[in-house]
């Protein structure tokens, strides 16, 4: 019998806070200034210097910490890892060994297969190193304005089992990243990076398999396509007689494979010890009772509530809730309709989804400069919904009400789009209409019941094209039941 | 004991390099070092907390404010190779 394999997989996040300052200097973190501008003495790794804690680091690595269910350690103390690159100028990392602030968490992913919790083992503080530049010169050129800027990493228990689950967990963990306003999860630019550890079991084994740990996955296809491609390797050479070595793999997104980056033997020996020049963090009730009760509402739950509370299917609700400001303009939009129900949340839904993420995506614009806003929409949605014009006509008054200030009845007057509703217009329109054809309407009474678009149709033309379609249709059915005219 | 094959790898990871002679002078004089600190570990230390800090001071931390750098060309100034804006290291591959 063939053997069936699992995937055993844990992920290392590394999140780069949006802190105005550096972890333990006061130099700007501004992303994308001139090389070597935001460097002082102590990011420098000068003799003499002392690192000094944000505070922001602290309360942001604690909101994430209660954000994935974490316990908060009371007392947390920095070590030094040390290792030698010419980017890392003290020669060491600030980082947290044996005592990380968080830890013991979890977080619940939905599944195709149903909801997935998946366990954090740990959340800590440390510091970026400077960025090594290779292909400019003949030698490799260090900017340091990158050194020294906070980040915290998030580790995962091994629960993962799937490359699809290990895109949705580091989908949700950047969703929570963001909604608590702490880390831009930019996976391109790199404010947001992501190693996995993987190894392989038969089914039913309860060991693990040899890990391999794969790094460079700078993108949410290729973290999907390099566990991928890595669970294949490992199940091959498996499957060949051969058994997976513990190595360090890099994902070369231009190949499409993971390649080994250094052995066991060469593993580093990072020497952790202590670091002397910060004193512990003590998180005490009080404090972490205040940053707790300033969590704001997070993706998942704002999800289930949307589809409770707005009556939206399960997919909408996800779309919506993905970006957190997206989410609140589309409550916004719900608060101003005057008509409100499930039949105008959806609709309001439909046109963020469609029309207005659109703009969004072509303009690379967030919804607050897409060009209208939660109250013009809503003008919109209730001039669809109590009749006064078409939806087809809305397309043209949306076009018409981005980069201006207008309602949607305003833009309806003077575009002259509102639907004849008036029903004794309409009722000797019909009339007009059937007088004029009575060929056709002998036919429709034979039997050719088909030319009812026909005769709305005609209608429609001698309203000069406002007439409400829904209602000359129903005006029209009636009159075409009725025995004599 | 410490052995010469641990001062080589300490060497190895300080990045340093020394004859075969140096190494075994060194691993005489690590071992009498390490011997000395040894007699701390006669000490009954059962539920004594590791100590990492003789100060009892903690949270000693600034708010998140951008303060001022200093120029890149102080910042360079010591470097042993430079260019404008850029310190400048032997060629590493990633």
């Amino acid at each position: 019998m063939q053997t069936t394999y699992e995937a055993i997989i844990g992920l290392e996040v590394h999140a780069q806070l949006k802190t105005s300052s550096k972890a333990f200097c006061a130099c700007s973190t501004t992303y994308g200034a001139m090389p070597n501008v935001n460097v002082c003495p102590v990011c420098l790794g000068h003799p003499g210097t002392l690192p000094v804690l944000n505070r922001n680091l602290v309360e942001w690595i604690v909101k994430m910490g209660l954000a994935t269910n974490c316990h908060i350690r009371e007392r947390s103390s920095f070590s030094r890892k040390n290792y030698f690159y010419s980017d890392l100028p003290k020669g060491y990392q600030i980082s947290q060994f044996a005592d990380p602030i968080c830890y013991g968490g979890s977080v619940e992913i939905e599944t195709e297969e149903g909801p997935k919790h998946i366990g954090i083992t740990r959340i800590h503080m440390e510091e970026d190193s400077g960025k090594s530049i290779h292909d400019l010169d003949i030698d490799t050129l260090v900017d340091l304005n990158r050194a020294g800027v906070p980040l915290i990493e998030i580790v995962s228990e091994p629960d993962i089992r799937t490359a699809r689950e290990a895109y949705l967990y580091l989908q949700h963990i950047r969703q929570i990243l963001v909604y608590l306003d702490i880390c831009d999860g930019n996976l391109e630019e790199g404010s947001l990076r992501c190693d996995a550890n993987i190894s392989i079991r038969p089914v039913g084994q309860t060991t693990f398999g040899t890990k391999t740990e794969v790094k460079n996955l700078n993108s949410f296809r290729n973290v999907e396509k390099a566990i991928q491609f890595e669970i294949a390797r490992q199940i091959a050479l498996v499957e060949g007689g051969a058994a997976v070595q513990q190595v360090t793999m890099l994902w070369d997104a231009s190949r499409q494979e993971t390649r080994v980056m250094r052995s066991k033997e060469q593993a580093h020996d990072y020497r952790y010890f202590a670091e002397p020049d910060l004193v512990h963090v003590v998180v005490d009730e009080s404090w972490k009772q205040r940053l707790h009760s300033a969590l704001p509402e997070l993706g998942l739950a704002k999800r289930r509530r949307f589809v409770s509370q707005f009556g939206l299917p399960a997919y909408d609700a996800a779309v919506l809730t993905d970006d957190a400001e997206v989410a609140a303009w589309y409550e916004a939009s719900c608060a101003h309709l005057n008509a409100q129900g499930p039949e105008a949340y959806k609709a309001v839904s439909n046109w963020i989804m469609t029309d207005v993420m659109r703009i969004m995506g072509q303009n690379k614009v967030s919804i607050s400069n897409a060009g209208l806003s939660p109250e013009q929409l809503a003008s919109l949605v209730d001039v669809v919904q109590d009749g006064t014009i078409s939806s087809k006509s809305a397309k043209d008054v949306f076009a018409a009400m981005l980069g201006t200030t207008k309602t949607a009845s305003e833009l309806v007057q003077e575009l002259g789009l509102r639907q004849e509703s008036d029903e004794g217009l309409l009722r000797q329109l019909v009339e007009d209409v059937l007088r004029d054809n009575p060929d056709n309407l002998e036919k429709y009474r034979g039997g050719k019941s088909n030319l009812l678009g026909f005769f709305v149709g005609q209608v429609i033309k001698r309203s000069g094209g406002s007439a409400n379609p829904a209602l000359v249709t129903s005006i029209m059915k009636e009159a075409l039941e009725q025995p004599t005219m | 004991m410490i052995d010469k094959h641990e001062v080589a790898s300490i060497a190895s990871l300080a990045r340093l390099q020394f004859s075969d002679e140096d190494l075994t002078t060194f691993t005489h004089q690590f071992g009498r070092i390490v011997d000395y600190i040894g007699a701390i570990t006669q000490l009954d230390v059962a539920g004594v907390e590791p100590m990492t800090h003789v100060h009892d001071v903690v949270n000693v931390l600034r708010d998140d404010v951008a303060g001022t750098s200093i120029s890149t060309a102080e910042a360079l100034s010591n470097a042993p190779k430079k260019n404008d804006a850029f310190f400048k290291v032997p060629k590493v591959l990633g």
